[in-house]
């Protein structure tokens, strides 16, 4: 029991460590996201401008320009915001998903509840285009996330009840359905397909205030949730009926993590569209190099997914002046990245 | 009901049937405190079945299953995870948690939400892995252990839940055959020192001759036999459920001759 004990110790100070150390470099990336942009703005001003919006004096924004103050407050620092937390709540959904649906390959997609969200966004699109009024694609993509969800559990309760087999097959059906509606509705937008296509592409791009405040408190408050229940989650990893007998309630657990995990994900492509393989790689890579304690495991996904997606998205930033958007560099570098960890896994376990 | 009788298992009158397939066709049986149990049958005779509806995890179509009086189903399920623990034939798990983790969690129905692992809590862990041989493991991942190595991990988890009955559905099938005498000696130890019930499914007949206090046998749905092992485990016992020819040497065991051809 001692080299267990050990290991495990040993396993909490590395982790504790590599948080330690991950979050100094979100610091660094945050400073240097704060700077890259046509304007330039120095270090100094940046942090006269931080200080004095968030202690509201405003003697201490006098003498810089309100221009400097308006990209630092309103256009690069949401993004920023946007960026590390849809980064982080996309991690958090991969583990939730993938330790409830007991699959090391599920992702916040897998559900279909993204593609939910997509629907409902794009619809709102459609229906600004034709009717000429203002719905919100967030409200949009929100609500038929909900719905998404609430029909794949019916589908799987009427299917034999909320086992993870069940719930991934009428996620995927439900999944197709909406896709096609999704074409259905490009269709109907013949010239302004455009304004769909790149939002379900995924973008951080002149994210604002509001899109913060829909995410920040919805990522946090639901990461802690799942954080308090880590244990119970680490058990429903053992399957239904093993997790019975060490008396975890699974049909409750289940539900409350299925809510946790849609929130966050419906959240995070609210606000950025759909940004595939932070979600699924981040918590697959931590859990099979470090630990498969989700107790350890979701503060530090939190952390790597919110570094991976500042870096990717400054990466689309600085590849190409007409911006890629990050939804497709995640999907293109995540993709062939995952197939090489996907045929290292099979080499090891044969 | 009197005061020796409360701490009895019973399952009474029980009716389990599968896509309408009766399983279980009225089975009474009862288990007493400290006791090793064995259920004894051929495949599909329904002790799988028995098993689950006995430790709360199946709902009988008919007929109850009481502990301490209490019917098992009126047991939340942290309090029957306090008072039964069940190692199952197939547990799979793709995750790589250590072996020291997975013992861990038998701790689970013990613990508030807040509380942490203590030194009180370290020392059960470490005489259930200890008693299953699981030291050396204890800092490997499951997915890097035997089958058998496996059965003993979950083996200690189950022991770490300190229950008061342990169901073992065929828990020491991949063990070697020193480890499951010496696994089974232990147990029987534990549970004279604890008053642990001990509920087991058995195919190792030899053992279950050898090391069980009490025997019930199912054949088709129906108690076929119940007593101590001696009783139960008679050459026309084995021609009528096991449809073999055996050879019995008293207070021993037995030997398999042949099959004999079912009528």
């Amino acid at each position: 029991m001692q080299d267990g004990l050990k290991r495990k110790i040993e396993q909490q100070r590395k982790i504790r460590l590599l948080g330690v150390f991950i979050s100094a470099l979100i610091l660094v990336v945050v400073i240097a996201t704060m700077r890259m942009g046509a304007m330039d703005i120095s270090i100094s001003t940046i942090l006269k401008i931080f200080v004095g919006k968030l202690t509201g004096k405003s003697e201490m924004l006098e003498g810089i320009k309100a221009s400097q103050v308006a990209v630092v407050w309103e256009i690069r620092l949401p993004r920023i915001l946007c960026g590390l937390f849809v980064g982080a709540g996309l991690a958090v959904a991969g583990v939730i998903f993938q330790s409830l649906l007991r699959n090391p390959l599920a992702d916040p997609y897998t559900l279909g509840v993204s593609t939910g969200a997509a629907f409902g966004a794009s619809l709102a699109i459609l229906l600004n285009i034709t009717s000429g009024l203002f719905y919100s694609t967030t409200l949009f993509a929100f609500i038929f996330a909900f719905l998404t969800l609430i029909s794949v559990i019916l589908i799987a309760q009427k299917g034999g009840g909320l086992l993870s087999s069940n719930l991934i097959i009428s996620g995927i059906i439900v999944g197709s359905i909406l896709s096609s509606a999704i074409s259905f509705i490009k269709m109907l937008a013949g010239e302004s397909v455009s304004a769909i296509v790149f939002w379900i592409m995924g973008s951080l791009a002149s994210r604002q205030w509001q899109n913060v405040f829909t995410l920040v408190p919805i990522v946090t408050i639901c990461t802690l949730i799942a954080w308090l229940f880590a244990d119970d989650l680490n058990i429903m990893v053992l399957g239904d009926d093993a997790a019975k007998t060490l008396g975890v309630n699974t049909e409750r657990t289940r539900f409350i993590f299925l809510v946790l995990g849609s929130c966050i994900t419906a959240a995070c492509v609210a606000v950025s569209g759909v940004i595939g393989f932070i979600g699924l790689i981040v918590p697959h890579m931590l859990r099979f190099r470090l630990t498969a304690d989700n107790r350890m495991l979701i503060p530090l996904s939190a952390l790597t997914g919110a570094l991976m997606l500042s870096l990717a998205d400054n990466a689309t930033r600085l590849l190409s002046a007409s911006e890629i958007p990050v939804g497709v560099l995640t999907t293109l570098l995540g993709g062939p990245f995952f197939i090489y960890i996907f045929l290292k896994r099979r080499r090891h376990t044969e | 009901m009197t005061a020796s009788d409360s701490n009895l298992i019973c399952a009474e009158n029980i009716f389990a049937s599968f896509d309408r397939n009766p399983v279980l066709k009225g089975l009474t049986l009862t288990a007493e405190r400290g006791q090793f149990t064995s259920i004894i049958g051929p495949n599909g005779s329904g002790k799988t079945t028995l098993l689950r509806i006995m430790s709360g995890l199946l709902k009988a179509d008919q007929g109850s299953v009481r502990f301490s009086g209490k019917k098992v189903t009126d047991y939340s399920m942290r309090e029957r995870a306090k008072i039964f623990a069940v190692v199952q034939q197939r547990e799979n798990n793709q995750f790589p948690f250590t072996c020291f983790e997975t013992v861990l969690m038998g701790l689970h129905p013990h613990q508030s939400r807040f509380e942490r692992v203590n030194e009180s809590h370290m020392e059960i862990v470490m005489d259930a892995m200890a008693l299953t041989g699981t030291d050396a493991l204890s800092s490997k991942l499951i997915s890097e252990i035997s089958g058998g190595e496996f059965q003993r991990v979950i083996l200690a988890r189950a022991i770490v839940q300190q229950p008061q009955v342990l169901f073992l559905d065929e828990a020491m099938s991949e063990l070697d055959l020193s480890a499951r005498i010496r696994i089974t000696k232990k147990l029987k130890k534990l549970a004279a020192e604890k008053q642990m019930t001990i509920i087991s499914i058995n195919h190792d007949l030899n053992l279950v001759y050898q090391f069980s206090d009490v025997v019930f046998a199912i054949y088709e749905g129906k108690l076929a036999g119940a007593g101590t092992p001696h009783d139960v485990l008679n050459p026309d016992f084995f021609k009528k459920v096991f449809s073999v020819d055996v050879e019995i040497y008293p207070g021993k065991g037995f030997l398999i001759r042949d099959e004999v051809c079912p009528k």
